[in-house]
C-alpha cells in the first residue's frame, strides 16, 4: 500500500493538533458525506440523502458533545502522561550530562548533602531540647521559681548555686498563700527509694511532690486518684503513686495494683494511682519512679534550714514573669526573718523562669552557639555549590551556544539547566537526609548525660525541608543565571569567542565566593582549635590527687542506716576488712564526698586568725569525713602537719584538716597548724594543711575544703576508694562479692574508675569540642573543595596562555605563580575578612573556654595556617600542572 | 432485558471484531455493521461515534489520519493490544455464555 491509497500508511503527526471540537466535527461531516453519497449511489434523490445522513445521528448536537468531552479528557490524560515523560526524558538527560562530569556531579551532591545533613540533625537536636514545648497543658505559663542570695555570689563554694537555692516549707506556705501573680503553687524534690517489686527489692529514682503537682501541670493520673489535699502534711498518710513505665515493667500494668500495699524504704505504702505516661519533671534524669506526698517529714517542719524542694507554679493570666519576680522576692525577704532572727541572707530575691527556659539553662548557650555554626557550614555549602555551578555554567559556554546555534529555544535549555540544578539538589538531599538521619543517632547517643530531652530527639522532618529547598534554590539561582546571561548575550557572539573568554566576569564572581567561603571557614575552624586547646588544658589540669589504678564505690543506704550513726560505722570498719583482703589492692580508704562522685556538702567555717562581725557568719567551706588513711589512700600531698591517725576518734580532741584554698582564704599570713577553726557549732585544733582537690569539675577553681575524722562527725553518708593494678570487672566482681554480706540496708550502686568519673565531668566539654571539630573540619574541606575546583577550571582555560607564555620562555615556577595569583588574592581577602570575625565570634564562647582566652593567637594562627596551608595546596597542584604543560599540546588543544 | 451497559460491551465487542481486519474510519465500521448483523443488532450513529471516542480514551483503539476514499485526509481507528486481549477475553465470554444457555434452551424435560 502506498499513502495515497484510502486507508493506507498514517499520515504524518501534524504540528499542531486539532482541537478535540474540530476533531469531532471532522469526523462527523465526513460520516455524512459519505453516507450522502452512497445514497445518492443507491438513486436517492441528493436532497434527500443529505437529510437522511444527518437524521441517522438523531440528534447530532449532543452526539458532538458527547465525542467531545471524551476527547477532552482524552487528550487532557495524553498530555499529563506526555508531561511525565518529557520530565523522565530531562532528568534522564540530566542524570547523562551529570554523569559525564562525574567530579562536578560528585562534589556538588556531597557539598549539597553534608550541608543538610549536618545542618538538620544539628536543628533536630536543638528543636528537641529547647524548642518544642513540654508536654504540659499550656506550658508557657509553667514557671520555675528559685530562691537567690546574692552574698552567695562571690561565695568560693556557693556561687554555682546562687541563682537556683531550693525552697523549704515556711517559703512554700508563705508564697502559695500571699502570691497575687502566680497560682497553683507545688514543690518537687528528687530521691531514691527502695521498692520492693514483685521481681525483688529495687533502688528506684523517685520524687517526693505536694499534693497540687499534677493539677498544677495540668495532668491527670492514667489510672487511680490524685494526692488529696490533706496528704502532703506532717504524718500523713503512706500513700503512693507509681509512674506508668515501673507499673508496667514491674507489675506488668496489673490494674488492681491501685488500692493495694506496696513496700518502700520498709514502709507499707498504698498505690493510689498510676502516672501519666512518659510524665517526667525533669527531662535530663530518668523517670521518677515513685511519687509520694512531700513535706510529711518532720525534718521538713522541724529543722527550718533544710532546704530541699525545686518550685514550680503557673503564671495568672495577664502577669508577667517580672512581676511575678517582683512580688515572690518581697515575700521571700520577709520570710527571711522571723522572731528567731534571720535565716537567710540579706540579699535574698526570687528568679522566676519559664520552665522550659529555666531546664534548659545550662546548655541553651552551647547548643545556640551550635546552631550558629550550622548555619554557618549551611552557608558555607551553598557557597560551595554557587562556585561549582558557576564554575559549570562558564565551561558549558561553548555547549550551549552550540544548542542555541542549532535551534534550541531558550525555554528548552533553560528548562533542561534547571532540571540538571534540581537533580543535583535532589541527589544531594537524598544523601543529606541519609546523614542527617544517621548523625542524629550518633549524636544523641554520644551526648554526655544530663542533656534535657535528648533522648526524645528525632530528625525533625520540617528542617529536612528547609535545608532541602535552602540546597534547591541556591542550585537553582547558581546554575540558571549565568545560563539565562549567555542566553540573552546572544549565539552568535558566544560560538565566535569560544570557551572561556566571556567568563571573565565570573570569574570575579567565584574568587568573591572564594573569599567568603575562605572566612567563614576561618570563623568556624577558629572556634573549633580554640575549644580543643581549651579541651587540651583542661583535661592536663591536675586533679590534686592520683588518679592511676583509683576505683571509687558508691552505695544506696536504707532510710534507717542513713540515721543509725553506730551501724554505720560498723559497716565502714567492716568494709574496711573486707576490702583489705582484695587481692591487688594497695590502698583502701572511706570519706564522705570522695571526688567526682556527685556527693559533697559544706557549712560556713571562722577562723580564730581573724574577725568576724556579729552576724557575719563565715565562709563556705567544702566538708569531708574520712578515715585515717583516706588522704595518703588518695594520694593528695601533706603541706604541713600530719594527717588523720587511729587517735584521732569520738572522745579524743577535736581536729581538723584544712585545704590550701582555706588556709589561704581563713588563715591568711598565719600558718594554720595550731590554730583554731569554728565549724559546725564547735571549735576544732587544725593539724595538718593539705593540696587542694578538684572535687566536681576540673574547669573549676579551686574551692576552700575541710577534712574531720569520720569518727568524730556523723556525716551520714560515705563513698569507699581503692587502688589497684589489676582491671576493673574482675576487681569490680570481687568488691561486690566482699561487700554483699556485710548489712542488708546497704547495697552497692555503683562501682567506678576514676578516671571513668572525671572523663564524664567534662564529657559535655568533649562532646562540645567534637561537634566543633566536626564542623571546622567540614567546613574547611568544603573550602578546599571549592578551591581546587575554581582553580582547576581556570587553569584549564588558561591552558593555551600558559602554552604560549611557555614557548616564549616562560618558566615552570614564574608560570606557577602567574596560576595561582588570581585564586590566592580570593583567598588571601577571604583570610583578612575571616580574622576579625573569627574573632568576634570567639568572644561568643568565652563561658565555654578553660585556660585559654578567646582571642588566644595559638589558636587562630593553627587555624589560619591550616586553611591557609590547605588552600594553597588546592591551588598550587593544578596550577603547577598547567605551568609543566607541553607548549605544543596546549596550543593543539583549542 | 439486556441493560444499557451489556448493550453497550456488546457494540464495543463488534467494534474491536470489525477492527481486527484492518484499520477503518468510523464510516466504514458502521457499514460493516449494518451489513453484517440483522436488524436486532442495529446500531445508531448516535451510539456509534461517542463508543469509539470511549474506547480510544481506554486505549482499546487508537486512531491516526489517512487517507480515506474520498482522496483526503480522515480519522482512521486501529486496535491496540489491549484491544486484541479485550476482543479475545469478550469472544470467549460470550461463546461460553451462548454455550450455557442454548444448552439449557434444549435440555429436555
Amino acid at each position: 500500500m502506498t499513502p495515497d491509497e484510502p486507508g493506507g500508511r498514517p499520515l504524518p503527526e501534524p504540528i499542531f493538533n486539532a482541537s478535540p471540537a474540530d476533531e469531532v466535527a471532522d469526523e462527523i461531516a465526513f460520516h455524512v458525506e459519505m453516507r450522502t453519497r452512497d445514497l445518492i449511489a443507491r438513486g436517492t434523490a441528493p436532497d434527500i440523502a443529505a437529510r437522511m445522513a444527518r437524521e441517522g445521528f438523531s440528534d447530532i448536537t449532543r452526539v458532538s458533545s458527547e465525542c467531545r468531552d471524551i476527547a477532552e479528557r482524552r487528550d487532557q490524560s495524553v498530555r499529563r502522561a506526555q508531561y511525565f515523560t518529557n520530565l523522565l526524558q530531562d532528568v534522564q538527560f540530566a542524570l547523562r550530562m551529570l554523569a559525564r562530569r562525574p567530579a562536578f556531579a560528585l562534589l556538588a551532591i556531597l557539598t549539597i548533602g553534608l550541608g543538610i545533613g549536618a545542618s538538620t540533625a544539628i536543628y533536630s537536636v536543638v528543636d528537641g531540647v529547647m524548642l518544642r514545648p513540654l508536654p504540659f497543658a499550656d506550658p508557657g505559663h509553667l514557671v520555675a521559681i528559685w530562691v537567690t542570695e546574692q552574698r552567695f555570689r562571690d561565695d568560693a563554694t556557693l556561687h554555682t548555686i546562687w541563682d537556683h537555692i531550693v525552697m523549704g516549707h515556711e517559703d512554700y506556705d508563705g508564697i502559695r498563700t500571699q502570691a497575687k501573680t502566680v497560682t497553683g503553687m507545688a514543690l518537687w524534690g528528687r530521691g531514691r527509694t527502695l521498692a520492693r517489686a514483685p521481681g525483688g527489692p529495687q533502688m528506684l529514682p523517685s520524687l517526693r511532690v505536694t499534693s497540687n503537682m499534677l493539677t498544677t501541670l495540668g495532668l491527670r493520673p492514667a489510672l487511680g486518684r490524685d494526692f488529696l489535699p490533706g496528704e502532703d502534711v506532717l504524718n500523713g498518710p503512706h500513700v503512693a503513686m507509681l509512674s506508668w513505665e515501673t507499673w508496667q515493667k514491674e507489675w506488668n500494668g496489673d490494674s488492681s495494683l491501685v488500692g493495694k500495699s506496696v513496700e518502700l524504704d520498709n514502709v507499707p505504702y498504698t498505690v493510689i494511682g498510676i502516672l501519666p505516661r512518659g510524665l517526667r519533671m525533669d527531662r535530663s534524669a530518668p523517670i521518677a519512679a515513685v511519687w509520694s506526698p512531700a513535706l510529711q517529714d518532720s525534718s521538713d517542719l522541724v529543722q527550718r534550714h533544710n532546704r530541699s524542694y525545686a518550685a514550680l507554679a503557673r503564671l495568672k493570666p495577664g502577669a508577667t514573669i517580672q512581676q511575678a519576680t517582683a512580688e515572690v522576692s518581697g515575700l521571700l525577704s520577709k520570710l527571711a526573718i522571723d522572731s528567731r532572727g534571720p535565716v537567710r541572707g540579706k540579699g535574698v530575691a526570687a528568679r522566676v523562669e519559664e520552665w522550659q527556659i529555666d531546664q534548659t539553662r545550662t546548655v541553651r548557650a552551647s547548643l545556640w552557639i551550635l546552631f550558629g555554626a550550622v548555619g554557618l557550614l549551611l552557608l558555607i555549602a551553598c557557597v560551595n555549590v554557587a562556585t561549582l555551578m558557576l564554575g559549570e555554567a562558564a565551561r558549558r559556554e561553548s555547549e550551549i551556544a552550540a544548542r542555541v546555534a542549532l535551534g534550541a529555544g531558550p525555554e528548552r535549555i533553560a528548562r533542561q539547566l534547571l532540571t540538571e540544578s534540581i537533580t543535583l539538589s535532589l541527589l544531594g538531599a537524598i544523601i543529606g537526609c541519609a546523614i542527617a538521619a544517621v548523625s542524629v543517632q550518633v549524636l544523641v547517643a554520644m551526648a554526655p548525660a544530663g542533656i534535657p530531652g535528648i533522648d526524645s530527639v528525632h530528625l525533625d522532618l520540617r528542617a529536612v525541608a528547609f535545608a532541602v529547598a535552602v540546597a534547591a534554590v541556591t542550585g537553582i539561582l547558581f546554575g540558571l543565571a549565568p545560563a539565562l546571561v549567555l542566553l540573552r548575550r546572544g549565539q552568535q557572539k558566544a560560538v565566535r569567542v569560544g570557551a572561556g573568554q566571556t567568563a571573565r566576569g565570573g570569574r570575579a564572581v567565584q574568587h568573591t565566593l572564594i573569599a567568603v567561603e575562605v572566612a567563614l571557614s576561618l570563623v568556624l575552624l577558629a572556634g573549633c582549635t580554640l575549644l580543643g586547646r581549651s579541651l587540651e588544658r583542661l583535661t592536663a589540669t591536675d586533679p590534686g590527687f592520683d588518679v592511676r589504678g583509683l576505683t571509687a564505690i558508691q552505695f544506696d543506704f536504707d532510710r534507717e542506716l542513713w540515721r543509725d550513726q553506730p551501724r554505720q560505722a560498723r559497716y565502714v570498719s567492716a568494709a574496711m576488712r573486707e576490702l583489705t583482703a582484695l587481692p591487688g589492692a594497695t590502698a583502701i580508704s572511706a570519706g564522705s564526698g570522695v571526688p567526682f562522685t556527685g556527693s559533697n556538702s559544706s557549712s560556713p567555717v571562722k577562723s580564730d586568725a581573724r574577725e568576724y562581725g556579729p552576724d557575719e557568719s563565715g565562709g563556705n567551706a567544702q566538708q569531708r569525713a574520712i578515715l585515717p588513711g583516706y588522704l595518703r589512700a588518695m594520694g593528695t600531698p601533706v603541706l604541713a602537719g600530719r594527717t588523720f591517725n587511729d587517735g584521732d576518734r569520738d572522745g579524743s580532741e577535736l581536729v581538723i584538716i584544712v585545704s590550701e584554698a582555706e588556709a589561704r582564704r581563713d588563715f591568711a599570713g598565719v600558718a594554720p597548724v595550731g590554730r583554731r577553726l569554728y565549724w559546725q557549732g564547735q571549735w576544732r585544733t587544725v593539724v595538718g594543711v593539705v593540696g587542694d582537690v578538684k572535687y566536681a569539675q576540673l574547669s573549676r577553681n579551686n574551692e576552700p575544703m575541710v577534712y574531720v575524722p569520720f569518727d568524730q562527725y556523723a556525716s551520714g553518708n560515705f563513698e569507699f576508694v581503692v587502688r589497684s593494678a589489676s582491671g576493673a570487672p574482675s576487681l569490680q566482681r570481687a568488691i561486690r562479692d566482699r561487700l554483699k554480706k556485710i548489712d542488708a540496708g546497704v547495697s552497692v550502686a555503683s562501682i567506678d574508675r576514676m578516671s571513668d568519673l572525671i572523663g564524664k565531668s567534662y564529657g559535655e566539654e568533649r562532646y562540645r569540642t567534637l561537634l566543633a571539630s566536626l564542623f571546622g573540619a567540614i567546613a574547611s574541606i568544603l573550602a578546599i573543595v571549592g578551591i581546587f575546583g575554581v582553580v582547576s577550571r581556570g587553569v584549564a582555560r588558561r591552558t593555551r596562555e600558559a602554552g604560549i607564555r611557555a614557548a616564549l620562555g616562560a618558566s615552570a615556577s614564574v608560570l606557577t605563580r602567574a596560576m595561582m595569583g588570581e585564586t590566592l588574592l580570593g583567598v588571601g581577602l577571604g583570610l583578612m575578612i575571616g580574622i576579625p570575625a573569627a574573632i568576634a565570634a570567639s568572644r561568643l564562647m568565652k563561658p565555654f573556654l578553660f585556660g585559654v582566652s578567646p582571642n588566644d593567637p595559638v589558636a587562630l594562627g593553627a587555624a589560619i595556617l591550616l586553611l591557609g596551608g590547605a588552600a594553597m595546596l588546592a591551588t598550587y597542584r593544578p596550577a603547577q600542572r598547567a605551568a609543566r604543560v607541553d607548549p605544543v599540546i596546549a596550543l593543539r588543544a583549542e | 432485558m439486556a441493560t444499557r451497559d451489556q448493550l453497550r460491551g456488546t457494540l464495543e465487542v463488534l467494534i474491536l471484531k470489525t477492527l481486527t481486519w484492518g484499520p477503518r474510519h468510523g464510516y466504514a465500521i458502521a457499514r460493516w455493521l449494518e451489513e453484517t448483523s440483522s436488524e436486532i443488532l442495529r446500531i445508531e450513529e448516535g451510539s456509534l461515534y461517542p463508543a469509539l471516542y470511549r474506547m480510544e480514551q481506554r486505549g482499546l483503539i487508537k486512531s491516526d489520519r489517512r487517507i480515506s476514499e474520498l482522496g483526503r485526509p480522515a480519522k482512521f481507528y486501529h486496535l491496540t493490544a489491549s484491544g486484541r486481549r479485550q476482543l479475545q477475553v469478550e469472544t470467549a465470554g460470550w461463546l461460553a455464555f451462548a454455550r450455557e444457555v442454548t444448552r439449557v434452551l434444549q435440555a429436555e424435560a
